[in-house]
Formats: C-alpha cells, structure tokens, sequence
C-alpha cells in the first residue's frame, strides 16, 4: 500500500541579537545583501527540500529554515553552516547563538516583526527589514508555501499589534521628541523659518531631524563666525550675524540653541520684547546646551514654548514606559497569530489523509446510493436528492470527530502515529486517484 | 421674541423620553472616542484607528441625530407647520444640537481635526440637557410666525452653534497649550490633539462665522424693536438683554481683529471665546 501520510513541515530557526551576542560578533556573523543571496542558493543546493530565509540586521542576524519530512538540516548543522557562511568557528559563536523549534520559532519572528524584540521596542524599520530579507529569499526561491504563509501572517500579526496597541506611538528619541512637540505647536513649517544657535553635536542631529519638515528658512549663528559657517556649509544653511541675535529672534519660529556658553544668553526680557515685536505668534525654543543657554523664566512667557535637554528626555522616557505597557497586550495578540499559523500548518501536514479518508467514505456512499437507487425505480426525484444529502450529511457527522482529532493534535508523532492508523485501517489510497473535485470534503465537516 | 397668542406647543413624556435618549446617545458616543483617542498620544499623529472604532461612536451619534430629526418632525406635527419648528427654548436647543452633531461629523471624516470632534459631544450633551430643562419647565414662547422673527432667532441659533464650536476650540486650545507648556510632566497626556495652529484656525472660522450670523441677527432684532416699540418698550437698548448682546457682539468682534490686538492671541484668545460662549448663554437666561 503506498504510504499517503505526507512530509512533515516542520519550522526551525538559529541566531543570535544584541542580547545575546557582542557587537564584534554580530559584525562578523552580518550578511550583506548579496552574501544573504550567495548563503541562501548555497543553503537550497545542501538541503533542497527545504526553504530558509536570512534576517540580517545591525542587531540581529538569523536563519529560520521550513524542513518537509527530511531529518536534515538540524538547528547544529544550522549553526555551522551559519558560522562557515561568514568565515567563524562555529564553536565560537555557538555560545552565543540560540536554537528554536516549531512553534517558539512562530513566536519569535512574530515579536521580532511586531518589534517586541528590538533594542528600541516599538520602532518600525524591523518591519522592512524582515520584508525584504523574505522578498529577497523569495526572488531566488528559497521561500516555498511554508514560508509564505509564515511571514506574511507575520506582516499582519505586527499590524495588528500596532494597530490594536499603539505600540509605536510616541517618539523615543529625544530628537525626534523635539519635533514631536513642534508638530504640537505649528501645523505647517514651509512658512517657519528655523534659527540654529551655536553648533554642538546634539544640535547637528537635531537639525536632521528638523530638516524632514522642510521649514522655509534655515540659519545658524555662533559666536565664532568659522563655525557658524561650516554649521552652514554641512546643512545647507543661511550662516548670519551673531550680533544681530535679537533681530534674528524676531524673524524665526523655531529657535534651537546648543551654545557652550557657561551663561544664559538668551533672557525672558530679550524674548518679551522680542514677543512684543513679532506680534506675539508663537516661537518654540528647543534649548539642549549644558549648561543652558535659556533662562527658565522665559518658559512662563505666553505663547512661548521652551524644552530644554531634560524635559526632552522626560518625554522620551515617557513614551518608553508607555510602550512598555503594552508588550503584555501586544504578546496576547502574537499568541493569537501563533496559534492559527500552527494550526494551518497541521492542517497542511494531515491534509492529505483527511482528504483521502473523505474521498474514500464518499466513494462507499456513492456505491450504496447508486443500488438503492436502482431497487427503487419508483423513487421521485425529490426523494433520490434528499436520499443523496441525507448520506452525505451521514459521512460528514460520522468523520468529524476523527478529522478532528487529527488536525488539532500538537504533537507530531501523535499526528503521524494517527494518520497511520487511519489510512491502514481504511486502505486509503491517495487523494483525487481518478476522482473528482466534488469528492472533497465539504469545509464545513473539516 | 415672545408672542403669546402663538399656540403653544407641550413637551409631552414621550418627546422627553426621546431627547434624553438622544442626549444619552452623545454622552457614550463621547465615552467611545475618547477611548479611541487615548491610543493616539502624540501631537499631530493621526495612527490609523481600526473600523470598529470609527463606528461605533458614528452609530451613536447617528442614533441621537436621527431621534432628534424624529422630535423635529413630531413638533413640526403638534405644531401643525410644515416649517422647522421653533416653538420654544427646546426646539431651539435640538436645532443647535443638531447643527453641532453634522459639525461633528464633518470633523471626524479630517485627518488633523479629529480631537475636536471628540470635545464637540459633551457640548451636545450639555446643550440638550439644557434644552430638556427649559422644555420641561415650558419657559419662553417664540413667535417665529413673522418673516423677521424666524430670520433672526435663525441667525440667533446659528450664530450660537459656531460660538459654541469656537468654544470647543478655545477649550481645546487650552488643554494642548497647557500640555505643550508643561513639557511632559502632566499625568493626562492621554489623547492626541491637534496642533495649537490647527485648533486656532478651526476657532477663528468658527468665531468669524458666528459673529457674521450676530451681526445679522442684531440687525434683525433692532430692525424689530424700533418698527414695533410695545415689544420691548421705548428704551429697549438699555435692556440688559441688549447691553449684554452687545458686550458679546464687542468681545467677539475683537477676536475677529486679532491683528488689531496681537496681544490677545493664544491662550488669551482661547479664554476669551469661552467666556463670549458663556456670555452669550447669559443673554439666553437673561431672555427667561
């Protein structure tokens, strides 16, 4: 009898984080583009039963594998040929490198996708990442249906997650806070113009940020003229007079100020007249100098909105315990996902079986209907059809509790000993041999 | 505007029971968005909110519009007039909600805008109560009959809906300015408004609006008092009615030339289109 109980599909998955693994390591262990490429058709050519995907990013670099039926590879021989791709012993980043199965791979990748597992919980470029690293296995195709149903239930499950919780909201960064609160302020920027004072590091990665909202002006100005200029030259800024501080005040919506000096040089009477000759619009001063170049007063003033370093960092640190809150709620809903993605894939394991087991009672039906039928030519053709429905409706009730039983059993030797079972009990043979469609199984009896 | 020989048209139990329900209605569908809101927490940021989010405060409120539409109509009945019934205190207080409610929607279809829409529910609300209130105690009796009449108690409502819109706003202005001064140290950073740019236009259009359907309705009124003098006496622009609407009328007008008076802008500005709403619905108790 040949043998129809199919090739398991089984999932596995090795690498290693920020968590577990030194930055040097995970330097050495990161693929590029290309060499992703190169590992993945050296990996189908070793193993080409099987679909594997690389996620390489500056914190993570991982391997998850779909196996159908084979024995090989095994999560060691995952790890080695892992270490070899990039030139280490894999002895050497054994230690660092952890090994899953099943459905704590699900698990995993789904919080990896949703950005439970990033160093900055909540942000979103993992997302893109892990798309184009299974895009690319997909182009060479490494990728089969396992894994396509995996890491596009993956894609959705970090929607939902986002969508449901919030994840994402708020900015942790305290740059990107400061242009939070910007947003809170104006509601456009092309008519903002935007005065950078002094020139420290902090301000340059402020002034990236700020660039994204495309202000109408853009000027800097230092004390030391070079400075300012080379600010200027590297930003694409309007370099200006520093003396003419006062009026360039009155001209500017957004003030971000990064000065080494050891006084405030800007006070709450400066910025009052100032108000008074800008006709009180209001102007947000975003002061990250340690020590301050703003006088805290100046934060009393109405219409005048003043952050310093701390007050940045307290919303960013805000926004982080936020987002904390929600990893409970965000793991619930990846359970959810993780639950259907492993009971498809059972349903995918014993599908055969239960197709043919299906196909197989019809067939006896058929049979049966088709003689009683012929000893009863009185029969009306309303009576044959409720004759029909009736045995149908018959085969349905009668395998739905082994169907049942079948599909939603976790552990694989349990499926695999009960497929067996059931196809030599029955002497099933494979599925749609000479049969038609209407053979199947009807999704409600599943 | 009071015309006693008008037939007077009773709320009855079931037109009461029919305004507090769609009061009701208000009142959750506010509980519903603000739920909603509390998941967008950064200024400006609209994240998407899930379908059934949307709706179901947009179900309820639809079923308040739709039970005020259906006590419209049963006035319109009892007043035997196949025109807007504007009988009383309480068919002017279900106009105004009314008028509220399609702001409401118009508000929640905009990105930036969406908070407000939030904040325009309570004041449905309160002016519902309000209307059931003064409904029930059957206090003032319009004479809408007369062409000038109906156009200024028209201008009157109206004029009062974008106040009351303006209101929202300036509350609304407050509650950002606030949080943007207090910098993250504020445990009620719960909900995402728009930028103070955004809640200032929307107050500005809504004030410039209103104080064009005053003017009209001023016009209106005066044009009333000096054709019929019995109706509010010889010296009726002494009326505390008149001196107060004018006071409103001032208070607005100046908001309206913020440029005149920069000094006004911001948070002085949100202050004071609350307290012109608040004026405004003085002028309304005074008329009791």
């Amino acid at each position: 009898m040949q043998n129809i109980i199919p090739s398991e599909s089984s999932v596995m998955m090795v690498g290693l984080n920020h968590r577990t693994a030194p930055v040097h390591l995970r330097e050495t262990l990161a693929f590029s583009d290309q060499a992703a490429d190169a590992a993945l058709l050296t990996f189908k050519q070793r193993f080409p039963s099987s679909e594997a995907v690389i996620v390489s990013t500056c914190n993570r670099v991982e391997l998850y594998v779909a196996r159908h039926g084979a024995l090989q590879p095994t999560t060691q021989e995952m790890v080695e040929f892992l270490a070899e791709s990039r030139g280490v012993a894999s002895a050497e980043a054994s230690g660092s490198i952890y090994r899953m199965e099943q459905q704590a791979v699900v698990e995993h990748l789904f919080a990896v996708v949703s950005s439970l597992d990033s160093l900055v919980l909540g942000e979103t470029q993992i997302l893109s990442q892990v798309k184009q690293a299974y895009q690319r296995a997909a182009a060479i195709d490494a990728v089969g249906p396992v894994f396509h149903s995996l890491f596009q239930r993956s894609f959705a499950a970090a929607k939902d997650v986002h969508e449901r919780t919030g994840l994402g909201d708020g900015h942790v960064s305290v740059a990107s806070v400061g242009v939070d609160l910007l947003r809170g302020v104006f509601d456009r920027f092309d008519d903002k113009t935007v005065l950078l004072i002094g020139a420290g590091k902090m301000a340059g990665l402020m002034l990236r940020h700020m660039v994204s909202l495309q202000p109408g002006r853009m000027i800097v100005t230092n004390r030391t003229a070079e400075k300012s200029a080379e600010m200027a030259g590297r930003f694409r800024l309007e370099s200006v007079d520093f003396s003419r501080l006062c009026e360039w005040l009155t001209a500017s919506d957004i003030v971000l100020t990064s000065t080494g000096s050891p006084e405030p040089i800007i006070t709450a009477d400066t910025i009052k007249q100032q108000m008074k000759a800008r006709q009180y619009r209001p102007l947000v001063i975003v002061d990250i100098a340690v020590p301050r170049d703003v006088d805290s007063e100046v934060a009393r003033l109405g219409n005048v909105y003043l952050y310093n370093i701390d007050d940045l960092e307290r919303v960013a640190q805000n926004n982080r315990q936020q987002r904390g809150a929600k990893v409970d709620l965000s793991r619930g809903i990846i359970a959810r996902h993780t639950a259907d993605f492993m009971h498809w894939l059972a349903a995918r394991n014993t599908g055969p079986v239960v197709k043919a087991l299906y196909q197989h009672c019809r067939q006896i039906s058929d049979q049966e209907l088709e003689v009683l039928m012929a000893g009863n030519p009185d029969l009306t053709e309303s009576q044959k059809q409720a004759i029909r429905k009736m045995a149908h409706r018959l085969v349905g009730k009668i395998l739905h509790v082994p169907v049942t039983e079948l599909t939603t059993q976790a552990a694989h030797h349990r499926r695999i000993h009960l497929a067996g079972a059931i196809q030599e009990l029955f002497h099933l043979l494979p599925p749609d041999s000479g049969k038609s469609d209407s053979d199947q199984p009807p999704e409600k009896s599943l | 505007m009071s015309n006693p020989a008008e037939p007077y048209t009773h709320l009855s139990i079931l037109q009461f029971a029919t305004a507090l329900a769609a009061a009701v209605s208000f009142l959750a569908a506010f509980w519903f968005e603000f739920r909603a809101l509390g998941r967008q927490r950064s200024a400006g940021q609209s994240p998407p909110v899930n379908a059934s989010e949307r709706l179901s405060p947009a179900l309820v409120v639809g079923n308040g519009v739709f039970l005020i539409t259906l006590l419209l109509i049963s006035r319109m009945v009892d007043a035997r007039r196949m025109t807007l019934p504007l009988s009383d205190y309480f068919d002017a207080f279900l106009l105004l909600a009314l008028v509220l409610s399609m702001l409401w929607g118009y508000l929640q279809w905009t990105r930036h805008l969406r908070a407000l829409a939030t904040f325009l529910l309570p004041m449905i609300f309160a002016l519902m109560v309000v209307g059931i209130v003064l409904g029930l105690a059957g206090v003032r009796h319009f004479g809408a009959h007369n062409p000038w009449v109906a156009a200024h108690i028209a201008s009157v409502l109206l004029g009062t809906a974008s106040f009351a819109a303006g209101c929202v706003g300036g509350i609304a202005y407050l509650l950002a300015d606030r949080r943007l001064k207090k910098r993250g140290r504020i445990g009620w950073d719960l909900f995402a408004l728009p930028s103070l740019a955004s809640i200032e236009k929307f107050t500005r259009h809504a004030i410039v609006l209103g104080f064009a359907l005053l003017t009209l309705a001023a016009i209106t009124g005066i044009f009333r008092a000096v054709r019929d003098p019995q109706l509010m006496g010889q010296h009726w622009y002494v009326s505390p009615k008149v001196l107060l609407t004018a006071v409103v009328w001032l208070v607005y007008g100046s908001l309206i030339n913020i440029r005149l008076v920069p000094v006004l802008r911001g948070a002085r500005c949100a202050w004071l289109s609350i307290i012109g709403f608040m004026l405004l619905m003085t002028v309304f108790v005074v008329m009791l």
